[in-house]
């Protein structure tokens, strides 16, 4: 890896951003605060790349009484994402959803990432969480793609 | 010296690893490592799919220098798209480095460029020390909260055991013809491998 000086990080960032994953993190946004109802609340979005996610709950929810967390397990995830979305009052961090054990605090769990995780991790989420805990899971068909390993044919369940 | 294939996914059927089972004509330990053993001839030893972290396709070959791979000393590995020609029972390799193919016939800057672009280097034919600790550092890296990036990042193994900046010998070339690259040879190499070719299995007979 060159570090600082890892010329694809730039092409992925650009990626994180661009349109159909911008379209596709505002449409969970506005879905889910059509359901949720409340301006406070604590919601940790797993899987949260640069940060965008994250960036879309706030604009929705802009008052700091909702807490935001937006965790990932590659580090430069999280350095990127302070440099990007650092004003945003976003508490970005590296962690690895498996080494949550407590989920009992949370009042929405969001993952967009489900294609890259393996589906146990994503069950024992749901097992993990309190009942009235809000679960917004996102996964894609784009099944050729290498790092895809959980991806799903329709939009139906 | 154990022989290993990977087979994972559908390209590939069992008569590939069959046919070089097959065209190793001496006593050896032969393993294959995959996600289905169906129609795989009887005396190959099977490895099954070890779980977790699920991988696609060529990913798997990381899988093999994970220091929990259930194999032990010398191994050597061959692709699915690689015809034997004539193998020799011994191999003149240093054990004590992993070896790959050098691809001397990719010349240009096009190769080896910074960040995550193609490269001189085929995993094709590997050898190695399974118990060599220096190898499972390859699996180790890998296997970390970048791993998802690294997928990401290199279009397969080779560019990120080279870009990855880890050490390696290569073969001779005189082992090794690429079919693509290398039509017209005035040497007996011991494989001949099919990369970026598409190929039937009567293509290695």
């Amino acid at each position: 890896m060159y570090g600082v000086d890892d010329l694809y990080r730039i092409k992925d960032i650009v990626h994180s951003v661009d349109k159909n994953h911008w379209d596709s993190k505002k449409w969970l946004t506005d879905t889910l605060y059509k359901h949720y109802g409340y301006q406070t609340g604590k919601f940790y979005i797993t899987g949260g790349w640069y940060g965008m996610m994250a960036y879309h709950i706030r604009q929705k929810w802009p008052l700091s009484k909702l807490n935001i967390i937006s965790a990932d397990c590659d580090p430069m995830c999280e350095e990127y994402a302070w440099e990007l979305f650092g004003d945003c009052d976003i508490d970005f961090r590296t962690t690895d959803i498996n080494d949550e054990e407590d989920l009992s605090e949370y009042s929405a769990i969001i993952n967009t990432s489900c294609e890259h995780m393996e589906q146990e991790d994503l069950i024992s989420i749901i097992e993990k969480k309190q009942k009235q805990t809000w679960i917004a899971f996102q996964t894609n068909n784009y099944k050729d793609i290498n790092s895809h390993i959980n991806c799903w044919p329709t939009a139906q369940v | 010296m154990n022989i290993i294939c990977v087979k994972f996914g559908p390209k590939y059927g069992a008569e590939f690893v069959n046919k070089i089972y097959k065209d190793l004509h001496y006593p050896i330990d032969f393993y294959c490592y995959t996600d289905d053993a169906t129609g795989l001839h009887e005396s190959i030893k099977v490895i099954p799919d070890m779980g977790r972290p699920t991988l696609k396709v060529w990913w798997n070959k990381l899988r093999m220098f994970d220091k929990n791979f259930p194999l032990s000393g010398r191994t050597l590995f061959l692709d699915l798209d690689v015809k034997i020609n004539s193998f020799p029972e011994h191999l003149n390799v240093c054990w004590n480095n992993i070896t790959f193919i050098d691809c001397h016939w990719k010349q240009g800057k096009l190769y080896n460029r910074l960040s995550n672009y193609d490269v001189k280097m085929n995993s094709s034919m590997i050898t190695w020390d399974a118990d060599n600790s220096d190898v499972h550092k390859i699996w180790d890296h890998f296997n970390t909260g970048f791993r998802d990036y690294y997928l990401r990042k290199y279009k397969g193994i080779d560019r990120f055991i080279v870009h990855e900046d880890f050490e390696y010998d290569t073969f001779s070339h005189e082992y090794i013809q690429s079919k693509k690259y290398q039509q017209d040879i005035n040497y007996e190499p011991i494989i001949t491998t099919f990369e970026e070719m598409e190929v039937g299995i009567k293509d290695l007979i």
